[in-house]
C-alpha cells in the first residue's frame, strides 16, 4: 500500500503541475482520476467514478475572480478511496467534495509562498547573467508538485482506514443525498461559466442552446456543430452590421406593419 | 536593424519553456517568472555580448506583472520577440506596452474558446461514455483537448514572431480580435446551455395520493417541460453568483449539499 499511496501522490504532483504549465489535459477529473483506476488495479471502477467526478465539476475551472476547490485531489482521493472502501461512486463523491474543498487552501498557500520566489528574482536578476533566475522558476513548480502530493499521500495512506471506518459509520441516506448533491452541483460550474460569457443578448444563444439538447435531444457534438454555424451567423449579422446599426434598428421597428 | 537574428530553434526553445509557464504562478505579479524563463532564450541571442546594464534592464521588462490564458503565451512571447529585435534600446517600452496591452484581450479569447467551450465539451462526452464503462471516454478527451492546444503551442510563438507584428499594424487586427472573442462567446453559451439538461439531473419523490390514481409531481413537471428544475437551480446559482460577484463558491456548493442530503432524507429527492 505504501508503494501504491507514493505512486498516486506523484501522479496528484504531476497533475498539479499539468494545471501549471504542461495543459495536457491531466487536471481535470476525469483524466487525473482514470490513472488512478490503474494503479490500484481496478481500471474500471476507477473509469466509472472517474467519469462520475467530471460530470460534477464540468465547468468548474480556475478563472478570474473564482477560487473553485481542487478538483485535482478531490478526483483523485475520491477514486483512491472509491476503489479501496469497494463503495463505489457514493464514496468517491462524499470523499472527493471534502478533499477537495480543502486541499484548496493548499493551493492558495503554494500561490502565495511563491510570491518570495519573484522577489528573489529580482535581486538575481541584477547578476546580469541569464538562466540564473531557473531554479526559482523550477521551485515554484516544487510548491505545486507537494501541495498536492503530500496531502493526497497523507489521505490515501494514513486515512484510507480511517475514511472507511467513518464512511461505514455514515447512514445510508447521507450517502444518498451526496449522490443527489453530485448530480446538482454541475449547475453551480454552469452557473460560474454563464456568468463570464453572459452579456445582454446572449439569452438568444442560451436558450438555442437549451432547446437543442433539452428538447431536440440533441448530442454534444450535433450541439457543437450548431453552435459553430449560430457563432458563423452572429459574427456576419451582428458584427459586421455594427458599423451602420442604426439602419438595423430602424428596420426592426418598421417590421410590425402587419 | 532588420537582419534576423532569432532562428527557429530559438522559438522552439521558447514554447518548449512555455509548457512550464504558470510553475511560479503567484499573487503578486502572476505568471510573470515563468514568462521570463520562457522568453530567456530569445534574450539570450539578442543581447549576447552586450553590456550588463542592457541585459539586467531587458530581464526586469520581463519579470513584470503578467498574466493570460496559458495558451496564448507561445503567440504573445513570439510577438514581443520579434519587437524586441526590431527596436533600439531607448524604444524598449513599446515592447511591454503591447505585450501588457494582449495579455487580457486574448486571455478573454481563449478562456471563451477553451476552457468554457472545448474543456466543457471534450469533458462530458469523455464522461458520459465512461460512466457507461468505456475506456474511449477518457482517449477521447484527451484528444479532443490536445488536438486544439498542441498546434496553438507548437506553432503559436512561430506565428507570433513572422506574422504578430503586421497584424497588429492593422486596426482590422483589433477588431477582428473582438469579433472573434464575441463568436467565441455566442459558441459558449450555446454549449453550455446545452449542457444543463444532460449533466444537471434532480428527481423529485413526491407524490399526492395513493395507488393508481397517485399525482407524480415528477411526471407532472415533466409534462410542463423536461429538466424544468435544473434549469431553475442553474439560473438562481448564476444570479447568487453574480450578486455575490464570484465569492462564496464554496458555500454554494455546501448549500446544496446540505439541502440534498435534508431533502433526500424526507424523500423529497429521490
Amino acid at each position: 500500500m505504501l508503494v501504491k499511496a507514493l505512486i498516486i501522490a506523484i501522479w496528484a504532483g504531476v497533475c498539479t503541475l499539468d494545471q501549471r504549465g504542461l495543459h495536457l489535459g491531466f487536471r481535470k477529473p476525469l483524466l487525473a482520476g482514470v490513472v488512478v483506476g490503474f494503479i490500484l488495479g481496478e481500471p474500471l471502477e476507477g473509469l466509472i467514478i472517474a467519469g462520475t467526478l467530471e460530470l460534477m465539476w464540468l465547468g468548474t475551472n480556475a478563472i478570474g475572480a473564482y477560487q473553485p476547490p481542487d478538483v485535482i485531489s478531490g478526483s483523485i482521493v475520491g477514486v483512491a478511496i472509491g476503489i479501496i472502501s469497494g463503495q463505489g461512486e457514493a464514496a468517491g463523491v462524499a470523499v472527493g467534495i471534502t478533499v477537495a474543498l480543502l486541499v484548496q487552501q493548499l493551493d492558495m498557500l503554494a500561490t502565495t509562498l511563491n510570491v518570495f520566489l519573484v522577489h528573489k528574482a529580482d535581486k538575481v536578476i541584477e547578476s546580469g547573467e541569464f538562466d540564473k533566475i531557473n531554479y526559482l522558476h523550477y521551485l515554484g513548480g516544487l510548491n505545486y508538485f507537494l501541495s498536492r502530493a503530500i496531502p493526497v499521500f497523507l489521505c490515501i495512506y494514513f486515512g484510507s482506514s480511517l475514511i472507511e471506518t467513518i464512511l461505514a459509520a455514515v447512514p445510508e441516506w447521507v450517502l444518498n443525498g451526496l449522490t443527489i448533491a453530485s448530480k446538482i452541483i454541475p449547475a453551480v460550474g454552469l452557473a460560474m461559466l454563464l456568468s463570464m460569457m453572459m452579456k445582454k443578448n446572449m439569452w438568444i444563444f442560451f436558450l438555442i442552446g437549451f432547446s437543442l439538447s433539452n428538447f431536440m435531444g440533441l448530442s454534444t457534438i450535433a450541439t457543437a456543430i450548431i453552435a459553430f454555424s449560430l457563432a458563423g451567423i452572429y459574427g456576419l449579422i451582428v458584427e459586421n452590421g455594427k458599423k451602420d446599426s442604426e439602419i438595423i434598428l430602424d428596420d426592426s421597428t418598421g417590421g410590425y406593419d402587419l | 536593424m532588420n537582419e534576423r537574428k532569432i532562428t527557429k530553434s530559438d522559438i522552439n526553445k521558447m514554447e518548449a519553456r512555455c509548457f512550464f509557464v504558470q510553475n511560479s504562478h503567484n499573487y503578486e505579479r502572476m505568471i510573470s517568472l515563468g514568462i521570463l524563463h520562457a522568453f530567456t532564450p530569445i534574450l539570450k541571442k539578442l543581447y549576447a555580448g552586450r553590456p550588463k546594464e542592457e541585459i539586467v534592464a531587458a530581464q526586469k521588462r520581463h519579470l513584470e506583472y503578467f498574466n493570460t490564458m496559458p495558451m496564448m503565451v507561445p503567440f504573445i512571447l513570439g510577438l514581443s520577440a520579434s519587437i524586441e529585435e526590431n527596436t533600439t534600446e531607448d524604444e524598449k517600452d513599446s515592447v511591454v506596452a503591447i505585450k501588457t496591452s494582449l495579455m487580457g484581450p486574448l486571455a478573454g479569447l481563449g478562456d471563451s474558446l477553451l476552457n468554457f467551450t472545448l474543456f466543457p465539451i471534450a469533458g462530458s462526452i469523455g464522461a458520459s461514455l465512461a460512466i457507461q464503462g468505456n475506456f474511449l471516454g477518457p482517449i477521447l478527451m484527451f484528444l479532443l483537448v490536445n488536438i486544439v492546444y498542441m498546434p496553438l503551442r507548437l506553432l503559436g510563438g512561430h506565428w507570433g514572431y513572422k506574422k504578430g507584428s503586421e497584424l497588429l499594424a492593422s486596426d482590422k487586427g483589433k477588431s477582428t480580435l473582438d469579433k472573434i472573442s464575441n463568436m467565441a462567446n455566442v459558441l459558449g453559451v450555446v454549449i453550455t446551455a446545452s449542457l444543463i439538461p444532460t449533466t444537471v439531473k434532480i428527481t423529485l419523490g413526491l407524490n399526492f395520493g395513493e395507488g393508481e390514481g397517485a399525482i407524480v409531481l415528477q411526471q407532472m413537471l415533466d409534462n410542463i417541460m423536461p429538466s424544468l428544475i435544473p434549469l431553475a437551480i442553474v439560473m438562481l446559482c448564476y444570479y447568487l453568483l453574480k450578486k455575490w460577484q464570484g465569492k462564496y463558491v464554496v458555500s454554494l456548493i455546501l448549500g446544496i449539499i446540505i439541502i440534498s442530503v435534508a431533502l433526500s432524507y424526507f424523500g423529497i429527492l429521490i
